[in-house]
């Protein structure tokens, strides 16, 4: 079996080592004998909904966020819009995260439109919240990483948070929540990077995108080996903001 | 730009007295110093300072003033330490009396730290150059305090964002303590980062060194699957993406905007060749016009051939003979935890800090050239190695796919840089897990054959616990 990932403008949104969440889903198919290609998608390039199974945005520095906004806008929104409609597995971290909604608003100066993708908005906020985050999904189980960001997301009526937040900010420090999941795209601003150390989480990414392509009998091997994950893991839970 | 015309060097301050508050500041801070070495409580590097600054909060501007010659200041994402230590031998080679923070404490209480170690009960400060070392986020609160004469800056990678914010914010915080400062200013040429602080300065303020050929012994390829980050190699001025007929390691390179005059500046000092090889440098460099006979710096890496031709650089503008820079390598020990090197048990120990990804990836090169490696690598997130972890997913650990034994990983985040080295392809039953560093670093030492050097990688709190517990031992 093989899968493709999308990754958008590698070279301009990768602030907070993004590539390990690609790396792991790259290592986590490779290790149950699936062949992932990763296809940088940089400006210019737009993108195939029919090639790509999953696409991965992430944040960059505020330059260069500006610098990609009108290609997103541009080549890259229709192509982008048909995948999340036909269940492509998106991520978007942070900034990724902010372009998913539908826009983000800084002190000053016009608002920088999202896709829309996601039924959340961003508003630029006055304190920069720095930290260890864990969350717990509404399933139960834990997610944990690190958050640095000014940006308050708000979620619209309805729209499920990827967990609650027990330790850290979370989408904006006030409602408790963080992320957001919408059929099959995730949003969120932890970074760490997110997927090493959440391999549940990687893995239900992988499931999603494996079984859209190949049908929804396809089960992923279970990974006996991923007792160093899970270590981090139970550690990252204990961590203080 | 070639022949900068240098302002006269022989000019001496006049000495200024400090008066009683500063002298009963520098008796505390000397007092505390004494008090943190017999009772063995922390590094001692920086707390003197803060003691000293609670009893007079202008100390670090009545010692820095005092200072005979001239205040140089180091800055810059990695390298800051080596390229002071190398200018600090040039100068003492000379047979001058200098005052540095060779320890790394280069934040405002560390720097008066370093400064009133060197002052007498008096607070009379007796040295003739004041080679300091500045942290990026600090410089704007020290050059107000001491007016330096000349500002280096090594390089701006991308480094601990929780603590720097963005790449753009350094730069920034940089060019407001040149500001302050007003002296001279040595860029690396080959950052394009670095020369755009350079861009908005008059021209007879600038001077440039650079890199024009390197030779390596091998070829390294850090071409993977999952390709990593490119730094940021737009035009800082006009922000069209820059141009490389070469690229040296980063985003350190040969460059020029297509749409804009911005461009690689042309070095005053320059090095035409530099011979890499698994524990040396060899390098051949000129002044201005004028060549020097090459010389050996017992240093690894391509990183550290540039410390040099850093440090040459503020030692020519300092009038040091070039002479006096390659006799003084001769002797040079490498400091604290930058390529030093160490015996433990009879064993060969090379400590080489790591702290950001495009650091880590030279010192991967290192480790991966010398086929007798034995690897420690510990990771700490405490405020000063950065609370964010996240730049060792963009280091390429891949480059130790191939180790010939188990990696040991500590520190507070030895779970994580166990995870990042299975992700990097190395086998879990290949990762050893031991969350006490000293644990670590004997279990390790014990492993070492008598004819291999165990690398021993820690971010900088580690870097401290390790220093310290040698220390002692």
């Amino acid at each position: 079996m093989k899968l493709t990932l999308g990754h958008l403008y590698p070279d301009h949104l990768n602030i907070y080592g993004d590539r390990g969440n690609i790396l792991a889903l790259y290592q986590r198919a490779a290790w149950r004998g699936i062949e992932m290609t990763v296809k940088g998608l940089g400006p210019g390039d737009p993108v195939d909904p029919d090639e790509v199974d999953i696409l991965f945005i992430g944040g960059g520095q505020d330059t260069q966020q500006v610098k990609i906004c009108a290609d997103l806008q541009g080549v890259k929104q229709k192509g982008i819009v048909e995948s999340a409609a036909s269940g492509v597995v998106m991520l978007g971290i942070c900034g990724g995260y902010q372009l998913m909604g539908h826009y983000y608003k800084p002190h000053d100066g016009d608002k920088l439109p999202g896709l829309s993708l996601i039924d959340a908005y961003t508003v630029a906020g006055s304190k920069r919240f720095i930290g260890n985050v864990s969350i717990r999904r509404p399933d139960g189980s834990t997610v944990v990483g690190f958050e640095n960001h000014s940006g308050l997301t708000y979620l619209g009526e309805g729209v499920a948070p990827l967990g609650h937040v027990l330790t850290g900010y979370g989408n904006n420090g006030s409602d408790g929540m963080e992320g957001a999941v919408v059929g099959n795209l995730y949003g969120t601003y932890l970074h760490g990077s997110l997927l090493p150390k959440n391999p549940a989480l990687a893995d239900e990414m992988l499931l999603k995108a494996i079984q859209r392509r190949y049908g929804t009998h396809i089960a992923l091997a279970e990974l006996p080996e991923d007792t160093l994950e899970i270590k981090a893991h139970q550690k990252a839970l204990a961590f203080k903001a | 730009m070639a022949n900068p015309v240098l302002p006269q060097q022989s000019q001496t301050r006049p000495m200024t007295g400090t008066g009683l508050k500063a002298a009963l500041a520098v008796a505390a801070g000397k007092l505390s110093a004494q008090l943190i070495k017999v009772f063995k409580i922390g590094s001692g590097t920086s707390l003197p300072g803060k003691v000293a600054l609670k009893v007079d909060a202008d100390l670090l501007q009545k010692l820095g003033r005092q200072v005979r010659h001239k205040s140089v200041a180091i800055t810059g994402t990695n390298g800051k330490s080596t390229t002071s230590g190398l200018l600090s031998s040039f100068l003492e080679n000379g047979g001058f009396k200098i005052a540095n923070n060779q320890l790394g404490a280069n934040m405002f209480p560390g720097i008066t730290a370093a400064l009133l170690q060197k002052s007498n009960l008096n607070g009379n400060l007796a040295v003739d150059y004041a080679v300091i070392e500045v942290d990026e986020a600090s410089m704007p609160a020290v050059s107000k305090a001491i007016k330096q004469d000349l500002t280096l800056v090594t390089n701006l990678f991308r480094d601990q964002l929780d603590r720097y914010g963005e790449l753009d914010t350094t730069a920034k915080m940089i060019r407001k303590g040149i500001e302050q400062s007003g002296g001279m200013v040595a860029l690396n040429a080959d950052d394009p980062m670095v020369t755009s602080i350079g861009a908005s300065l008059p021209a007879d303020r600038v001077i440039y060194y650079g890199v024009e050929f390197v030779n390596y012994p091998a070829a390294i390829d850090l071409d993977f699957p999952v390709g990593f980050p490119h730094e940021v190699t737009d035009c800082p001025l006009c922000q069209a993406p820059l141009q490389y007929s070469k690229i040296l390691y980063g985003h350190l390179g040969h460059y020029a905007c297509p749409a804009c005059d911005f461009k690689r500046p042309v070095p005053w000092v320059s090095a035409d060749q530099i011979d890499v090889s698994a524990t040396q440098s060899r390098i051949t460099f000129r002044v201005g016009e004028q060549s020097v006979s090459p010389v050996t710096l017992q240093l690894p890496g391509l990183f550290n051939a540039y410390n040099f031709m850093a440090a040459a650089t503020a030692g020519a503008w300092l009038e040091v003979p070039p002479e006096r820079m390659g006799d003084s390598l001769q002797s040079y020990h490498s400091i604290f935890g930058r390529a030093e090197k160490k015996q433990i048990h009879g064993k060969n120990i090379m400590i080489l800090l790591i702290k950001n990804p495009v650091g880590a990836a030279e010192v991967l090169k290192v480790v991966t050239a010398d086929p007798k490696r034995r690897l420690v690598i510990l990771i700490n997130d405490n405020y000063a190695d950065g609370r964010d972890i996240s730049w060792l997913w963009d280091a390429p650990f891949e480059l130790l796919a191939q180790m010939p034994n188990p990696i040991t990983v500590s520190g507070h985040r030895a779970e994580d840089m166990a995870v990042r080295l299975r992700y990097a392809g190395i086998p879990a039953e290949q990762i050893k897990i031991q969350p006490e560093v000293m644990t670590a670093l004997y279990d390790a030492v014990d492993q070492t054959h008598a004819d291999e050097t165990l690398y021993v990688l820690p971010t900088y709190t580690a870097l401290l616990q390790i220093s310290q517990a040698l220390k002692s031992r």
